[in-house]
């Protein structure tokens, strides 16, 4: 596979989730998908893939105490506020809105991500999902 | 039926709410400004240029980034994570670590998100405050992110590196001899430590003085001490002009312990009586049973009289007392004989169950302080309900006669290097005090502060201070009670706190440092502290009271002492007795300098949401006024804001008047605090200050508060007062209740006022499946004190608007405290109301709205979705209880502009920034409701009392509001709310609003029915 900052970044998607089985993006405890500080990917990388320019690009910046840069692909709007951990806690899978990322070559948004997507689901009487507006605006 | 008809056959008791409204309705009426007019103005069209508005919206933040992404072509956002993820940190949560106030000493809760504190509160587990603050304190937090914060130290004028001042204080401090250290009271052990070993001469003074007390009981009792006033044991309680809920002592400890014995909850129906004798109406006496409206210079008067009446009773003489019998004092002062003979007669009633507290003015303060300290000795309170053995206060240590020998010092030459910390003296003291030349012939000037202010400017080196939340330290607000104050962020800027510089100076002549840094010092500190308070390893006990936040010896609040009472402090106090009272043909003013709840003593003036605070009391903003009785307006032609000089031969200032009922004639009052010259954009020029007034032949150093011989001239200028409380008319309806605890005993629906009970309904009801949320806010033990008001806005974000917009009516708090009067318009009684969305259940605000963008919930709120807004006001139109506020402006950013650094790290990231155009209000702090539902989902149970509490709930010391689950038949709320005391405001108008309110009950006779402006038909 050829490697790219965006391919790093879906592997990365997934990899982030279930780190040791444990997941290091806390998206099952914080509203927010947190993206793992650089330290996490070297704890791998210290030895893992070493001759990558990318690997190294991210050792460099690990060893400068510089953060990644990494862009957000899904954006809402900031009055918007959606909350992570319940959808995880429902067992809802990541793929049900973000798609099969470890896929993509370079992540793509592959829902609307509109009022209108998200009313869908929840509206559906099996889900028992709420419906006020208060859930996301507030 | 024409409208005063109907008026006069609803009321059963009439409220006004100002003096004009008062007199006469009718014409008031006509006057006022329609309550939502307000003449649309392009923005940069106001004349006073930029201005305060401009500096408003920089205190604000940027709705930029939510219009931007709403775009089509959206900026790329880049997500920046961690190098190395802090351990406790998870983005999206917020943590929560407990401090302290060095100021108060009260315990603190400190929310931070990703490592920026957001939100300040009271430590629940902290027995002194329990979980209280008050309103500059929930303020505080906006001092931290202040743009306008010195950032660097400056030596001479010019900005400096902390080696720089390091150097120069190893030359000034190289001896010990000439150097003086002048600072406000030092509640911190370690700090105190520290300024001891370094030998350094140490004055102490208090911005807002409490000598008076200090040396009443050092004379009464042998020991400069100041107590611990136990509110929370006292059944009947005298005041005499000690503003204890506003202003003076411990306010927020004794609010606590005030209310919890005036809460009429479950089955309850005895509660404590309060009779306060107050100059200028303050909160105390609005939150009395009987407040008597006295003129400041007769409190010794009144005091001694009470003295004669008590030993009368109790077969105990005093010679010399006789000729202050009530029958004297009521010639000399106006007091009726019969209120004396009553109140000491009650003190005898409740003796070991009362406490008299008394705040003096003017040259027999400490007097006044002995006569009160007699009386709680001889009626045996003392060391019941006060407490000055066993666990005193050490939040005031002030001693103004020292710093008079600081300025002899000064002027002898003796003084080389003086260190100031916590005061600013060329604020604080009149020009004639000389203080000015003073300091600048001080060689080396150390002084610390967060601004440059007026000191700052003669001060040779200015070091630039930590924030409470920056720096380690400690604090002992009573006797073995001990905080550790914790920093919550790193310093935003190159700053240090006097800890961290002493501490590194203490190397200086002896080349050893007491301790490596202010932590370490702490440490030391409190390794000594260890022993007496755990068995467990010191490592241990440091980590728990880190997280709990405060260390106590369990049974801090048993336990009574009693000290022996000093005749002769009496016995002067009676001869002292013969030069009080009135000078006799003085037909001048007498000027009376208060402090206000929301401002102290100015030094957070340069804090939009203090300056927007209204005044619980006259609910005026942004600047102070005088204070003048309606007779005396009356009788010179002054109107509600006419400008007039106030002058004595040492000093003038011209200040707008403002009629205040409670006042007796003669008498003129107004706040300290204001008109600072060198402080911030937003402090600058805001009110007058009347510190020239203060210097007195008679007071030594201390500021006198109490100015004789004022001359008061009309300028012929007017202006219009910032006041909330025009714009929010009532229209004559019934809102509040009140009763009295006779009628309340036999029916505790007494006074309640039910017009059309059950109305019905044109609207199907909602149905509530899960929650349904509520509020329940007892009227009765609301002071007023306004703490909810600041601590929602700082949870909501909710941006100050500004002088020009206020005088517009455009306030934007969400939560506002009505004030009703009612009775005797001269010295009337006070209702607070606490008046926020009702999140009713037939809201007439969410029929109106076009656009939907206001709606009901399945859980029982009201909603408002900014992003659907377009901004009609027909909701605001509709809405009863005017508790919707409109985005007139871009508030909390300049149009097109980012927000100034660092105020967006101050915003609370749970909430939207409201932009122009947007309709908005009380929320029920819904972002917390979701938070908590959100734990308890996860947890698989239903959400708790616990988990949900709103951010005014959290804020209030008399614990008047109750937040929670109405469908849970065993939640506080529900209970309250099926409390006899239960009301809903405006209930005729069938909205069925979610909060409901319990009447208020005062502990005195009822009243007969000629004193209700009417009867109920």
């Amino acid at each position: 596979m050829r490697i790219s900052a965006d391919s790093l970044q879906s592997s990365l998607c997934i990899k982030i989730r279930k780190f040791n089985q444990q997941s290091v993006s806390n998206v099952d405890k914080s509203p927010h998908a947190n993206v793992p500080s650089t330290a996490v990917c070297m704890n791998c990388h210290r030895v893992v893939k070493t001759d990558s320019p990318w690997i190294q690009k991210l050792t460099e910046a690990y060893n400068n105490n510089q953060p990644i840069q990494w862009v957000n692909v899904h954006v809402l709007p900031d009055f918007v506020y959606f909350n992570h951990e319940r959808h995880i806690q429902r067992g809802i899978s990541c793929d049900t809105c973000h798609g099969n990322v470890a896929a993509m070559e370079k992540v793509e948004q592959v829902s609307p991500f509109t009022m209108g997507w998200c009313i869908n689901c929840h509206r559906q009487p099996e889900n028992q999902a709420p419906l006020n507006c208060n859930t996301c605006h507030r | 039926m024409k409208k005063d008809q109907i008026e006069s056959s609803t009321q059963a008791k009439r409220f006004w709410m100002s003096v004009e409204e008062s007199r006469a309705p009718e014409v008031f009426e006509k006057n006022l400004p329609g309550e939502f007019i307000s003449t649309p103005i392009r923005e940069g069209e106001e004349s006073s240029g930029l201005d305060r508005r401009d500096f408003m919206k920089i205190m604000g933040a940027s709705a930029l980034m939510a219009s931007l992404a709403g775009c089509t072509r959206r900026p790329v956002q880049k997500i920046v994570p961690y190098v190395n993820n802090p351990e406790e940190i998870i983005p999206g949560k917020p943590n929560f670590y407990a401090s302290a106030d060095p100021l108060t000493g009260y315990g603190l809760l400190v929310t931070t998100r990703e490592g920026r504190p957001i939100k300040v509160d009271g430590n629940t587990d902290h027995p002194v405050n329990r979980g209280a603050i008050s309103a500059r304190d929930q303020a505080s937090i906006h001092d931290l992110y202040d743009p306008d914060r010195l950032r660097n130290p400056q030596i001479a004028g010019a900005d400096a590196s902390w080696e720089d001042i390091d150097k120069a204080a190893a030359q000034a401090l190289a001896t010990k001899d000439g150097v003086w250290i002048l600072t406000s009271s030092i509640l911190s052990p370690t700090l105190q430590s520290v300024i001891d070993r370094l030998g350094y001469r140490h004055v102490m003074i208090d911005s807002l003085p409490m000598d008076d007390v200090l040396e009443g009981q050092a004379q009464s009792y042998g020991e400069r001490v100041m107590p611990r006033y136990r509110f929370d044991r006292a059944d009947y309680i005298v005041s005499i002009d000690a503003d204890f809920l506003d202003n003076w002592g411990s306010t927020v400890e004794y609010e606590k312990g005030f209310s919890e014995k005036r809460r009429l909850s479950g089955n309850r129906v005895s509660m404590s009586k309060l009779v306060v004798f107050e100059s200028m109406m303050r909160l105390t006496g609005q939150n009395a049973d009987r407040r008597v409206a006295i003129h400041p210079a007769d409190q010794l008067l009144i005091a001694l009289s009470i003295a004669f009446e008590v030993g009368r009773i109790i077969g105990q003489g005093t010679p010399g007392l006789s000729e202050y019998s009530p029958a004297n004092i009521q010639q000399k002062t106006g007091v009726a004989a019969e209120i004396i003979t009553e109140v000491a007669k009650d003190l005898v009633r409740y003796r070991g169950r009362g406490l008299i507290v008394a705040s003096g003015k003017g040259p027999q303060a400490v007097a006044l302080q002995n006569v009160v300290n007699f009386l709680n000795s001889v009626l045996d309170n003392e060391g019941e309900t006060i407490d000055g053995l066993l666990h005193p206060s050490n939040q005031f240590k002030g001693n103004y006669a020292s710093f008079e020998s600081l300025l002899t010092a000064i002027r002898t030459g003796s003084v080389k290097t003086l260190i100031i910390q916590g005061v600013n003296p060329l604020y604080l003291f009149a020009e004639s005090m000389g203080i000015e030349a003073a300091i600048k012939s001080v060689p080396n000037v150390f002084y610390f502060t967060s601004h440059l202010d007026e000191t700052s400017r003669i001060a040779k080196y200015v070091l630039a201070e930590n924030h409470p939340l920056e720096s380690w330290g400690d604090v002992s607000p009573i006797k073995d009670v001990y905080s550790i104050v914790q920093p919550t962020i790193r310093s935003l800027w190159n700053t240090r706190s006097l800890l961290d510089c002493l501490i590194e100076w203490s190397a200086i002549g002896r080349g050893q440092k007491f301790a490596e840094n202010a932590y370490e010092a702490v440490v030391s500190t409190w390794k000594g502290l260890h022993g007496r308070y755990s068995s467990s390893s010191f490592q241990n006990w440091w980590d728990d009271t880190l997280m709990s936040g405060v260390a106590a010896p369990a049974n801090l609040n048993n336990g009574t002492s009693s000290r022996r009472y000093k005749m002769d402090a009496f016995r002067s106090a009676i001869n002292a007795g013969k030069s009080a009272g009135r000078v006799s043909g003085d037909t001048d003013f007498t000027l009376l300098l208060t402090s206000s709840i929301a401002f102290g003593d100015g030094s957070q003036s340069n804090n939009a949401i203090l300056q927007e605070l209204p005044d619980p009391v006259s609910k005026n903003t942004w600047g102070n006024y005088l204070a003048v009785s309606e007779s005396t307006a009356h009788k010179n032609g002054w109107k509600d804001g006419d400008i007039v000089k106030v002058e004595t031969a040492a000093s003038s200032v011209e200040i707008p008047v403002y009629q205040q009922p409670g006042l007796v004639d003669g008498l003129v009052s107004a706040h300290l605090g204001y008109g600072r010259k060198f402080k911030g954009r937003i402090g600058n020029g805001v009110g007058v200050s009347f510190a020239n007034f203060t210097a007195s032949a008679t007071s030594g150093a201390m500021p006198n508060w109490l100015v004789h011989g004022v001359r008061i001239t009309k300028t012929g200028k007017r202006e219009k007062i910032p006041c909330t409380q025009g714009h929010h008319r009532l229209e004559g309806r019934d809102i509040v209740f009140d009763t009295s605890l006779e009628e309340y005993r036999a029916n505790p629906k007494a006074g309640i006022v039910r017009h059309f009970p059950n109305p019905p309904s044109i609207w199907s009801e909602h149905e509530y499946k899960g929650y349904k949320w509520g509020m329940a806010i007892d009227l009765n033990s609301c002071t007023g004190c306004s703490a909810c008001v600041v601590a929602c806005s700082v949870e909501n974000n909710v941006p100050a608007v500004g002088k020009e917009q206020v005088q517009r009516g455009r306030e934007m708090q969400w939560i506002r405290i009505d004030r009703y009067y009612s009775g005797d318009a001269m010295n009337p009684e006070t209702i607070y109301q606490p008046m926020l969305c009702q999140h009713c259940d037939n809201a007439p605000c969410e029929t109106v709205c076009p656009v939907l963008a206001t709606t009901h919930s399945d859980d029982g709120l009201n909603q408002m979705t900014y992003n659907r807004c377009v901004g009609t006001k027909y909701c605001s139109n509709n809405c009863p209880y005017k508790v919707r506020r409109f985005n007139w402006f871009e508030n909390n950013a300049p149009m097109n502009a980012p927000m100034e650094h660092p105020l967006p790290l101050m915003k609370n990231p749970e909430v939207t920034l409201r932009s122009r155009g947007v309709m908005e209000k009380c929320t029920f702090c819904v972002q917390r409701i979701e938070a908590g539902k959100s734990r308890a989902k996860t947890e698989g149970r239903r959400a708790g009392e616990n988990d949900i509490r709103t951010a005014c709930q959290d804020a209030c010391a008399s614990d008047a509001i109750v937040f929670g689950d109405l469908n849970d038949p065993e939640s506080k709320v529900a209970k309250l709310q099926a409390h006899g005391r239960s009301f809903t405001s405006l209930e005729e108008l069938n909205a069925k609003p979610a909060i409901t309110y319990l009447s208020k009950v005062r502990n005195r006779a009822p009243m007969k029915n000629a004193d209700h402006g009417g009867g109920h038909h």
